[in-house]
């Protein structure tokens, strides 16, 4: 039986919910009750399938913009701008989630428009951009290091336990909520431009030709991604390559029956890569329980072998 | 067809192309008819895919000079109207990641998405696959077709797009003879049975007298010599316009073919 679209899509929300079902039953606490699961879990598994779905559609629309399979918010150091900012904020002696993730955004921004200066636009140079985005991830990571050095004694510890934030420092609902509503709305403008980003897979030219008002449409891919990347990392730190990992997963499902269709593929990163986070958040706090491992860590451990496997596949890429 | 009263799809008015630094092409007042094929001839530099990317809108102009699509200032088309008036095939088309040949040629059924449905687009595209001898590719990944077949494939998704003109950035350049061939018959059979328009620019001389009515060339000057076939291509302008002695030959069936002395 050959699936269809709509079936795939089904599913993926049911698996969703399994994850999420499955990651609140399971824990370091073995005599679970209500209220470890309701005000303790509940929040961190919401945050992290935000979190998680965000990252991957911030990678698939990354992906299709600068037209390179590699492209991720961490690779291309959108989610390091984001760290900049939202560390600006706190060094700065702002507080609060409004300011903090306003900050992130506006480094993510700023490193996007920076790749665009650089590089002369996103989707002429597919190697020079990658190159461009791996030296600004880490001259961000070097620059969020030495603002930590510069900081007063009062905003220090803020900052140091913001950088190493983890999915574990979710207990306020009041975040859980506002990365929840940024997926949501996120993922409503993304599937309402689905079809037209799908054309931008043929090319800017071809895409004009077909009426489609390409530099609206890809600025507002700019802007997505990066509210994306960076209401993610404001939420819970740099996690890498579930931006990556998800969407190549998502088209190897569908590529050979529906072509790279991002009317799906889209969509169903928001889900893919928010039970992919659950999941491996479930792991991260379980696995050397009572201890917990940054979720980053499992990610990373996943997700650079399928970065380097898929490099290697991907020869006849290089122009 | 009666040539001289079909109505006037493309108008260009003083209109000048300009790369930084020179002017290629100066003042072209340029009429095309309905139904009529033109080829643009030139030399490499000359001007020719820019005059192509300019008058399909996909690059702003920034000399003087205006373009005009059945009437209407191409400034004032919208960009979905100006989808159904022309199709624009660029010389080395892209594809995407795992995108399939029949992906693209989908695709370009986008300006009539709302008036058809999934089943009718693919049989569309599939027809259009096959006109241009590319069906058995449908399900191919885009990075494993040759050059040819690629080029083959996006005429296909020019064909599926279903406009009343064709802008066609050399077609013939990476097809091999018997395609080229072929291709320059179905643009007749198109251009005659539909009325369709057809502007492609052409380095293969020998091809001008097999498919097109009306020929633009590009001289060295910034100027241009333009009309039908029978008027302004022969030996004497060719050579003027792409700056090598060039020679009249019949074929046995007393087809005229130019080639390179």
């Amino acid at each position: 039986m050959k699936p269809s679209k709509a079936i795939l899509f089904i599913l993926l929300v049911i698996f969703s919910l399994a994850s999420m079902a499955l990651a609140l039953l399971i824990g370091s606490v073995s005599n679970a009750d209500a209220t470890i699961i309701y005000q303790l879990r509940l929040p961190r598994v919401l945050a992290a399938f935000a979190v998680g779905g965000l990252l991957a559609m911030s990678g698939s629309l990354l992906q299709v913009l600068t037209r390179n399979p590699l492209a991720e918010p961490s690779v291309l150091g959108v989610s390091g701008g984001a760290s900049v900012g939202a560390l600006a904020v706190l060094m700065l002696g702002g507080a609060g989630t409004f300011w903090v993730a306003g900050g992130a955004w506006l480094g993510a921004v700023v490193v996007m428009l920076l790749l665009w200066g650089l590089v002369g636009g996103y989707a002429t140079h597919p190697s020079r951009l990658l190159l461009a985005g791996v030296m600004i991830a880490t001259g961000c990571g070097a620059i969020s290091t030495l603002m930590i050095a510069f900081a007063s004694n009062v905003a220090m510890p803020g900052m140091i336990h913001w950088l190493m934030g983890d999915l574990d420092s979710v207990i306020s609902l009041e975040a859980v909520g506002a990365v929840l509503g940024v997926w949501l709305s996120v993922l409503l403008i993304v599937w309402k431009l689905s079809p037209k980003i799908h054309l931008l897979q043929l090319g800017t030219d071809k895409a004009i030709t077909l009426g489609i008002d390409v530099s609206y449409i890809q600025w507002m891919m700019v802007f997505l991604s990066a509210l994306s990347a960076a209401a993610a990392v404001s939420i819970a730190g740099s996690i890498g390559f579930v931006g990556l990992l998800v969407p190549h997963v998502l088209r190897a499902l569908i590529i050979k029956q529906h072509g790279p269709d991002q009317k799906f593929l889209l969509p169903a990163s928001a889900f893919l890569g928010g039970s992919f986070l659950v999941l491996s958040d479930m792991f991260a706090r379980t696995i050397i329980a009572p201890a917990q491992l940054p979720v980053g860590v499992i990610t990373a451990l996943i997700g650079v072998p399928s970065f380097l496997w898929l490099l290697s596949r991907l020869r006849h890429w290089s122009s | 067809m009666n040539q001289s009263s079909s109505s006037i799809i493309l108008e260009t008015k003083n209109l000048d192309i300009q790369v930084p630094g020179r002017t290629l092409i100066k003042d072209l007042n340029w009429t095309v008819r309905e139904g009529e094929r033109w080829c643009l001839i030139g030399r490499n530099g000359a001007g020719k895919s820019t005059l192509l990317r300019i008058i399909a809108g996909v690059q702003k102009n920034t000399a003087p000079g205006e373009v005009f699509w059945q009437g209407q200032s191409l400034f004032n088309f919208d960009p979905e109207g100006l989808a159904k008036v022309r199709a624009y095939a660029e010389q080395s088309p892209i594809g995407g990641v795992g995108l399939r040949a029949i992906d693209a040629v989908l695709a370009a059924r986008w300006p009539w998405h709302q008036e058809e449905s999934d089943v009718e687009r693919l049989e569309l595209a599939m027809n259009a696959l096959a006109l241009c001898d590319v069906r058995h590719l449908a399900l191919s990944q885009w990075q494993n077709l040759s050059g040819g077949e690629r080029q083959r494939v996006a005429l296909a998704a020019c064909f599926a797009q279903n406009t009343r003109a064709l802008i066609l950035d050399e077609p013939t350049s990476h097809l091999d003879v018997g395609h080229q061939i072929t291709l320059l018959n179905t643009l007749v059979e198109r251009s005659e049975s539909c009325g369709q328009t057809i502007i492609a620019s052409l380095h293969e001389i020998g091809l001008i007298g097999r498919g097109f009515t009306h020929a633009l060339m590009l001289l060295d000057d910034a100027s241009y010599l333009l009309g039908t076939v029978a008027e302004i291509v022969n030996p004497a302008n060719l050579e003027k316009s792409l700056g090598h002695p060039i020679v009249e030959a019949r074929t046995s069936t007393g087809q005229i073919i130019y080639v390179a002395a």
